[in-house]
């Protein structure tokens, strides 16, 4: 009984984690091109070297919206879980950097989709999101395809 | 082959519309005075500007930004909010120290 219900909400997960991350990757890599303006702002805000910023500022977006069009192919939904995981990871090593004082100074952080979170409401966001995406990485053997039924 | 999912593509559209209706609102640079200047603490950690521009209800990042590269703070500002006392108190970002705050910046009008 019990390895059925945690079978049903594996079963369950897999569609989840990967219409959680299109959502995510395509609304916060179309907001950033849509405000791209806003978005170099905010990367001039944040303690990077500011050469990197106009590669930064395309960069981001387009590797959010590449692993998004990768979740869409069952194909390709590995490689696509792999990006956001791997995405999603150095953007909490930053949140991490700033908080333990890397930097020389806290930025503000109110450049991403959750605007009003402060950087360790963001630092719980990024952790949840990275724990749902290796739990549908450990849940799906590289040749089998999900058959999403949302 | 596998049957595209409809669902998904329906999430895709879905997300790129509210991206659209949720993009950051910037004014126009042409409409705006672009203000520089510099003002550190002495100690080098905290950056200060000429304006209270959170008291004025100005959001940074959206209303203003700013670079602290060598110090310099550079923001984009609404030219009928612009401050007239160049004599004036310091006001703050984040913070209002009590002392130790160079009183030395420039107020340079940009552009």
């Amino acid at each position: 009984m019990a390895s059925k219900v945690k079978g049903s909400l594996f079963a369950f997960l897999n569609p989840f984690v990967t219409a959680l991350f299109v959502l995510l990757f395509i609304y916060t890599g179309f907001n950033k091109l849509f405000g791209l303006n806003n978005f170099t702002d905010t990367l001039m805000n944040q303690p990077i070297p500011h050469f990197f910023i106009p590669f930064l500022a395309w960069g981001f977006p387009s590797l959010e919206i590449l692993a998004a069009a990768c979740l869409l192919f069952p194909r390709t939904r590995r490689l696509g879980l792999l990006s956001a995981l791997t995405l999603m990871v150095i953007f909490t090593g930053y949140i991490a950097a700033i908080l333990l004082h890397f930097f020389r100074r806290v930025p503000c952080s109110c450049g991403g989709i959750f605007r009003t979170l402060s950087w360790q409401q963001h630092l719980w966001v990024n952790l949840g999101l990275i724990v749902l995406a290796l739990l549908a990485l450990i849940r799906k053997p590289v040749s089998s395809s999900l058959n999403l039924s949302l | 082959m596998k049957k595209f999912n409809f669902a998904l593509l329906f999430l895709v559209v879905f997300g790129i519309a509210a991206a659209y209706a949720n993009k950051p609102l910037r004014p126009s640079p042409k409409e705006m005075h672009v203000y520089a200047f510099q003002c550190m603490s002495t100690d080098g950690s905290k950056m200060y500007i000429l304006f209270d521009c959170t008291a004025e209800g100005w959001t940074q990042g959206i209303d203003y930004s700013c670079d602290a590269t060598n110090n310099l703070c550079t923001f984009y500002g609404d030219p009928t909010r612009e401050h007239s006392d160049l004599a004036g108190d310091f006001f703050y970002v984040w913070d209002v120290p009590h002392a130790g705050f160079l009183n030395t910046g420039n107020f340079i009008f940009v552009n």
